[in-house]
């Protein structure tokens, strides 16, 4: 079968919801979009034992020919690239689905969904693009979905501020990636996955070569998943409606740095400085962001943190050499985070617009089909045993712990963290009593059907999402499945990881238990005694550095923005007004004045023209005959 | 031949048929007429057969029939775009195509007897026409002015004619080219072959308009009724520049010699043209600067002459298309708002803008002049500005510079016609003529290598 069907039909979506869907009726639009995602996810389900004998690649054509570089149209679907576009595409449905009833009272509603075709057609073409130059194009195009996803609701100047923010910093990671491109070409004279790693394999280049290629691929990664110190962005991307943060800012896109740094395996083994640096960034975000969340008040805003932070924990892996388990976490990820979002989109939705978790509380009773599933996403992410997250946060931990002890526990802490803030937010939200004057309890309501069934499709597979992979003291198989399914792809593979077995069971104890700790603080604090997150104005010392988001955002301000700023006002009133529009004003005030001075010979005065003539004539003559 | 015989015989049936008759009766015939001379010369049908010129006289190679195919194109379209006089009689339409024979015979031109009398031909019609607005001070005074400074010109033409005569034993432009490639041979030029050429060269560059000899144009442009200055600006310039290539090919053994003198003419005449162009306040007056301008651009096509590895005549051909298309279109929407308006400056344009289709064709039209891409003024200047470069670069670089002036004083038309729309109520006319006009413009833009021989 053909690959381009994949890109081909959700780029249909797109057009047609774009051009037509103002005059098609909601439904159309929305059962369109939704069935041209849903479709590419059949098809790429029965390529699985295609996929599984070989990589299927495209029909090429020539993209970019200049001097010997050339570049493909190539598509290329294997192991990694399968699982991938099975999850943009799954949840991507799911999500599709779920919008339908989230935005049905919307104007833009076509637009929407002309936007999440056109982004779905762009990540698959990031996963599924057989070069770097594919990947590029797929990375732009998402970043750009992204920002008009989080513009949406552009009316309101924060939301579009937001979303000028999301480009802009994944502007500056892309100058990496495109950095990190040059010297591939530079270096080995293609951008072709197959061309490049097998020229990598060979060893053949300088140490140095491998690190800044490894380093600045990376930068590209921080941007577009939220690493320090790009990752301001995310927590504000939530502006963006929230099946846009569900599948954009959770699930899919802000995933593609570790699909960048697992498709460039053979790269990141060779260059283990590299590797370092993705893992102190990566345990540096995820404890600096679960840190934060700690205090965030705004529902969507305590998921971007706990987002951030296991987008950290998943590199915290790939630095640690593991790349199936941060494969493995990502898919987790994906399911039980979209999950949390829709179910927060759900409690918005039923709370008509209320985001703040102070004002909730005790929505358990009127909102029982959110109430559960959220209760499983929240489980999942915080490491309830066997429930998805569990095995594969265990499977990282279990890395660290090879790695060295005090990465290990940091790890543990930011685990910790996870558990602490998510059921915070939980308990915040759905137990206690409700807090809200403005919105009466009565008028609390469960979601329809379409957004509740998204909920429970994740659900399943938040629980069973650890099937995927399980840990082999449950199989007494050799290695883990997905592990055993990505295997073929790698050169040099995950690292390897010997312990004792009765450490292995040491540390799940380690695990299980900070989960409880957490767990039984939290109910504690905010079941039992039933207290509130505080106001703003009530917060002190480290509270406040924490909702704060300990200033990082005024710190860019001050150190690039301001700046910056600064020098494009001195550029504009002395560089540009008093230098170069000075300049061109003198042009253009000294050619003026010239030619009013030349304009009096022509004088209407005959005499005056034919003795110039005359004279002009005679000098002609003079120099052709005597010089 | 036969092109040149048709455009004559149709002057001469006009002017009399059209005796006691409005003007409006014999447009379109004479439009018809000048288009099928056009096609005649295209097709390169020979239909006097009878008739035997000798090739030292006049002879038309493919080349020349298109320019003469272009001369006639664009005479027919000078009388088709512009409205018909009302007052009886159609003697205007008469002169224009008597002219038009003597610029079709300036073409053709193999021997110096008949470009003088082409030019003549050409040029005593051009006198009555600047000065047909008889109730007009302004067009008796250019009438009189381009008489005067035309009849100086013409002797100095004649004296230059005379010399080379002298110089060469010979008027046939083909013996001239064996005797020019004889003394460049030696390296030594008789004074009287450098002073014949040098005048005859001035009587030609007085006709194109070329600094320091272009005083009378912005005089008589202005002065003239603009059908006269469209007619002016783009039938002279065709010829003239045909008639001024002719001459240099067949002096090319020279070239080495005359080349820096061409570019200093170029450059002066793009300068000159350029900076008065930009302090005008009379559109009119700015388009005669601006077709000054164009002069100095055209000139450096002769640099080209005796290198093999460019086709001079075609390069000057395309510059001439997209030249003087756009330059009748420019007149014309001069002309019309003049009418709207009642104004001579700037301000007549105001409040176009709101005139939808009409704003649309007139930036076409004025973009084409300053030579932005996708119109035919920039395929022009590209194919022209790319070839010379190698030759001349600093003629080139003037060139460059003059057409970043231009801009400034072409976009004047835009901005009063943009700037302020209270000001009138623009009444909405429609002329497929000028709406062919930005098509062509357009298409030979997109596709200059269609038009390129």
């Amino acid at each position: 079968m053909n690959l381009y069907i994949l890109l081909a039909l959700p780029l249909l979506g797109f057009t047609i919801n774009g051009l037509f869907g103002k005059q098609l009726p909601k439904f159309v639009v929305g059962a369109l979009a939704s069935s041209l995602v849903f479709i590419p996810f059949v098809l790429a389900l029965t390529l699985w034992s295609e996929v599984k004998e070989a990589a299927i690649v495209s029909q090429p054509f020539t993209f970019l020919q200049v001097g010997d570089l050339n570049i493909e149209f190539k598509l290329m679907l294997d192991r990694l690239s399968l699982i991938m576009t099975l999850i943009i595409t799954g949840i991507g449905t799911l999500i599709h689905l779920y919008s339908m009833a989230y935005m049905a009272d919307d104007a833009g509603y076509y637009k929407f969904f002309s936007y999440l075709n056109l982004f779905i057609f762009n990540m698959l073409i990031l996963v599924l693009g057989a070069n770097f130059m594919m990947l590029f194009f797929g990375w732009e195009g998402v970043g750009l979905c992204s920002y008009l996803l989080i513009g949406f609701w552009y009316h309101n100047p924060d939301f579009g501020y937001a979303a000028r923010k999301a480009f802009v910093m994944n502007r500056i990671g892309d100058l990496g990636l495109l950095l990190g491109l040059f010297m591939i070409i530079q270096h080995f004279g293609s951008l072709d996955y197959q061309v490049v790693f097998s020229e990598i394999a060979k060893v053949s280049h300088p140490q140095w070569v491998y690190t800044s290629i490894a380093v600045l691929l990376f930068v590209g990664a921080m941007g577009k998943s939220a690493q320090i110190p790009l990752y301001t962005w995310l927590p504000d991307a939530m502006a963006g409606p929230t099946p846009v943060s569900a599948l954009i800012h959770a699930a899919t896109m802000v995933t593609a740095g570790v699909y960048l740094v697992v498709r460039s395996e053979v790269l990141y083994t060779l260059a283990p400085m590299a590797r370092d640096l993705i893992l102190y960034v990566g345990l540096a975000t995820s404890l600096l962001a679960a840190f934060i969340g700690l205090k965030q008040n705004d529902i969507k805003k305590v998921l971007a943190y706990s987002t951030v932070s296991q987008l950290g924990l998943m590199f915290i892996a790939l630095g640690c050499g593991a790349y199936s388990a941060a494969m493995f976490h990502l898919a987790t990820h994906a399911f039980f985070k979209a999950l949390l979002f829709l179910g927060s989109g759900s409690v918005i939705h039923g709370m008509h617009h209320e985001q703040d978790i102070r004002k909730m509380g005790g929505l358990r009773k009127a909102m029982p089909l959110t109430y559960v599933t959220f209760l499983i996403g929240t489980l999942a992410i915080s490491g309830f045993p066997f429930l998805s997250g569990f095995f594969s946060k265990d499977e990282i931990l279990l890395h660290t712990f090879h790695h060295s002890p005090w990465v290990y526990g940091l790890s543990v802490f930011s685990a910790g963290l996870t558990g602490i803030y998510m059921f915070r937010m939980f308990f915040l939200t759905f137990h206690g009593t409700y807090r809200n004057d403005h919105y009466a309890f009565e008028k609390v309501h469960e979601s329809p059907i379409l957004m509740t069934l998204p909920l429970m499709v994740l659900a399943a597979l938040s629980l069973s999402g650890g099937l995927l992979n399980l840990p082999h003291y449950l199989t007494h198989s050799h290695s883990e499945a997905l592990a055993h399914w990505l295997e073929p792809l790698f050169v040099f593979g995950d690292a390897a990881v010997h312990v004792e077995p009765s450490t292995e069971w040491a540390l799940l104890g380690v695990a299980v238990s900070v989960f409880v700790i957490a767990f039984v603080w939290m109910r504690q604090k905010y079941v039992v005694q039933g207290r509130v997150a505080e106001n703003d104005d009530q917060m002190s010392g480290s509270a406040k550095l924490l909702a704060h988001k300990f200033y990082v955002d005024e710190l860019y301000d001050s150190l690039f923005a301001k700046p910056l700023q600064a020098l494009g006002t001195w550029t504009y009133r002395v560089l540009d007004r008093k230098g170069f529009v000075a300049f061109t004003d003198l042009m253009g005030k000294v050619t003026h004045w010239k030619g009013q001075t030349l304009a009096r010979i022509q004088s209407g005065n005959i005499e005056l023209y034919l003795i110039i003539m005359v004279l002009a004539a005679a000098l002609m003559l003079g120099i052709e005959l005597f010089a | 031949m036969s092109a040149l015989l048709i455009v004559f015989a149709a002057a001469i049936l006009v002017l009399f048929l059209g005796i006691n008759k409005p003007e409006s009766a014999m447009k379109w015939p004479s439009v018809i007429l000048l288009m099928l001379a056009g096609l005649v010369a295209l097709s390169g049908v020979d239909l006097a057969t009878w008739l035997t010129v000798p090739e030292s006289m006049i002879s038309y190679s493919s080349m020349d029939r298109l320019f003469v195919a272009l001369l006639c194109g664009i005479g027919a379209l000078v009388i088709a775009v512009f409205d018909a006089l009302s007052s009886k009689g159609s003697d205007r339409l008469g002169l224009m195509m008597l002219s038009l024979t003597g610029a079709v015979m300036l073409v053709g031109q193999e021997n110096l007897v008949m470009m003088f009398l082409g030019i003549e031909v050409m040029s005593i019609p051009l006198y009555v026409l600047a000065g047909s607005d008889k109730q007009n001070i302004f067009s008796n005074e250019a009438a009189i002015k381009y008489f005067l400074l035309g009849a100086f010109s013409t002797a100095i033409l004649l004296l230059g004619s005379a010399f080379l005569y002298g110089a060469t034993g010979t008027l046939v432009l083909q013996s001239m080219t064996h005797k020019a490639s004889m003394y460049a041979h030696f390296g030594v030029y008789p004074p009287m072959l450098v002073a014949g050429l040098v005048l005859l060269a001035v009587g030609l560059l007085f006709k194109v308009s070329a600094v320091p000899f272009h005083f009378w144009a912005p005089d008589v442009y202005e002065g003239s009724p603009t059908r006269s200055t469209a007619f002016m600006a783009t039938i002279v310039k065709i010829a003239g520049f045909s008639a001024l290539l002719r001459v240099t090919m067949a002096f090319e053994p020279m070239s080495l010699w005359y080349q820096n003198a061409v570019a200093i003419l170029a450059i002066l005449s793009i300068i000159v043209g350029n900076m008065m162009g930009l302090v005008q306040s009379s559109p009119k007056r700015m388009l005669a600067y601006s077709s000054i301008a164009h002069a100095g651009y055209m000139l450096l096509v002769l640099l080209l002459v005796g290198q093999a590895q460019f086709e001079a005549d075609s390069i000057l051909y395309l510059y001439l298309v997209a030249y003087s298309i756009a330059s009748t279109g420019a007149f014309a929407w001069i002309e019309w708002a003049t009418q709207r308006s009642g104004k001579m400056d700037f301000t007549m344009f105001n409040g176009l803008s709101s005139n939808r289709w009409a704003i649309v064709n007139m930036v076409i039209v004025f973009l084409s002049l300053a030579g932005i891409p996708l119109t035919a003024g920039f395929a022009g200047k590209y194919y022209l500005f790319a070839s010379a470069f190698s030759i001349h670069p600093l003629a080139v670089g003037f060139a460059l510079l003059g057409t970043l002036l231009s801009i400034a004083y072409y976009f004047r038309a835009f901005r009063f016609a943009f700037a302020d729309t209270q000001e009138s109520t623009p009444n909405a006319k429609f002329s497929w003529v000028l709406m062919l006009v930005s098509v062509a413009i357009l298409l030979v833009g997109c596709a200059p290598m269609w038009f390129m021989p």
